[in-house]
């Protein structure tokens, strides 16, 4: 069943042309703190050269946001899969891996532009220097964007209307940005002011924790779900 | 023709989009009037240096003006292209010219989202008579705002009759939230997804910000609109790239209805 789940969906993301607009705008956000970076070359701060790349203001309204829509777009399922699975749970690991490839592109690409504009911009030296806690800060936005998505699809289970499902996501993801900004401790935006690594790891089990916790949710409505209704 | 689209719009939606705008003007207001209620109006504080549109300390008008093509294009804009899909608009053909027919879904989806971005900003700038006295600002006294030539449109208006200035801000707003409307039905024709499309102007406005931050124009004038639509907005702006983006705007959503007559409705 997973097998064939896995190799369903990769073809439906392979043949969706809109995913290009996504990946072309995640280049670019990857791109956009270079002039930034360019001034930061005289004087190598470290928590200047972190607020640049990991900037809150572009993340939240760039990255997270063509994200959320992302994951939404693509949102569509056939009452076929599941009389031909058998069973329901076939749904949950069709949304499960759709996001997660989907987000895996965005975030890849996003991941490689952004480290294109570091060793073109001079500063490929502060990045080996830091190596470590900079792909550690890179995993974190992938479990933000999972967990955002997440939360996204959990609300589209319950009220199948995906305006309400995107402004709500959107909204948590503003909420949690303006916590951040007036220095109360955030957990999605905690990788701007990283305090300690032990921190980080606390704030990225508990996001993996909430991740479980919305997919055996959604698990849980869809199978009580009535599906005849539905489109 | 009109009665029709009256009767067309989706009553939920509506009030969804209201809902959303509400809660973000309405949040802004209880932020904003708890210390003044609280402490008293100590700093000589009146609605004009308070509202929605000029305060920048709050961050719901940054969210609100980000979120306006969103906003002003749930209620109508989207008529077009469920009656493409469902093939209603053949039925029309028989009985109306295809120029009307175009141009009263068009105005159908501007009237919308006019109305959907006045609401929320006319009800928080009234909001703020009822509880801060109606003083004229000064440049000395409000200082903190920092409203100065740089970022403000007319700032001399402002200083001398600042209720014109804010109905003038209100209408600029409204109209941008008109042709974010439009741009939203002149893109439904040509995108698949009844999703994206909705979100198509929304993208457009983060794809801006993101040129923004990328490329610079002279004197680091701001040419997204969720600056420039502020009263007093986050960055330096300036009247001629106000001008300029709106006159794009316009003409693309003009000719994108356009070519999309010619192209995809008539073949």
């Amino acid at each position: 069943m997973f097998g064939k789940i896995l190799k369903q969906q990769l073809s439906l993301i392979y043949h969706d042309r809109s995913i290009i607009l996504f990946s072309v705008l995640a280049i670019v956000i990857g791109l956009s703190p270079f002039g930034q970076l360019t001034i930061l070359r005289k004087s190598a701060d470290m928590s200047q050269f972190l607020t640049s790349i990991f900037s809150p203001y572009t993340l939240c309204f760039g990255l997270f946001t063509i994200s959320l829509i992302a994951s939404l777009n693509t949102e569509k399922f056939r009452l076929n899969d599941f009389l031909i699975t058998r069973t329901r749970t076939s749904i949950t690991v069709s949304i499960i891996i759709r996001t997660g490839f989907i987000q895996l592109i965005i975030w890849l690409l996003w991941m490689c532009s952004s480290i294109l504009t570091i060793t073109l911009s001079g500063l490929g030296n502060l990045l080996i220097l830091t190596r470590f806690e900079i792909l550690i800060l890179y995993f974190y936005v992938y479990l933000v964007l999972l967990l955002l998505s997440l939360v996204e699809l959990f609300i589209l289970t319950i009220i199948r209307s995906k305006i309400i499902a995107f402004t709500t996501a959107f909204g948590i993801n503003c909420f949690d940005f303006y916590l951040s900004k007036i220095k109360i401790n955030s957990l999605i935006y905690y990788f701007v002011t990283p305090k300690s690594l032990l921190g980080i790891l606390v704030r990225s089990i508990i996001m993996v924790i909430l991740t479980i916790v919305f997919t055996v949710s959604i698990n849980k409505i869809i199978f009580k779900k009535e599906f005849l209704e539905v489109n | 023709m009109i009665n029709y689209l009256k009767m067309r719009i989706v009553k939920r939606l509506a009030l969804i989009s209201l809902g959303i705008s509400l809660i973000l003007s309405g949040l802004q207001i209880v932020q904003s009037l708890t210390p003044i209620l609280k402490f008293g109006n100590t700093f000589l504080e009146s609605p004009y240096t308070r509202w929605f549109s000029v305060d920048p300390f709050n961050f719901e008008p940054i969210i609100f003006y980000i979120l306006l093509p969103l906003i002003a294009s749930i209620p109508t804009s989207l008529i077009l292209k469920e009656d493409l899909d469902s093939g209603f608009i053949f039925y029309l053909r028989n009985k109306f010219n295809l120029n009307k027919i175009v141009f009263s879904y068009a105005s159908a989806a501007f009237i919308g989202g006019f109305v959907s971005a006045i609401i929320p900003l006319v009800t928080n700038f009234l909001t703020y008579f009822l509880f801060i006295p109606n003083i004229r600002p000064d440049f000395l006294i409000n200082e903190n705002l920092l409203i100065i030539n740089e970022n403000t449109l007319f700032v001399d208006l402002y200083y001398q009759h600042p209720l014109m200035h804010g109905i003038f801000s209100i209408l600029l707003t409204s109209f941008w939230g008109g042709l974010f409307a439009v741009l939203t039905c002149s893109f439904s024709i040509w995108i698949k997804g009844k999703f994206l499309s909705l979100l198509s102007t929304l993208l457009l406005q983060i794809s801006i910000l993101i040129l923004n931050i990328f490329i610079k124009i002279p004197h680091f004038v701001s040419f997204l609109p969720s600056d420039f639509l502020r009263e007093t907005a986050p960055s330096v702006i300036n009247i001629a790239t106000v001008i300029i983006m709106t006159i794009i705007f316009s003409l693309s959503s003009i000719f994108l209805l356009l070519i999309g007559r010619n192209r995809k409705i008539v073949w």
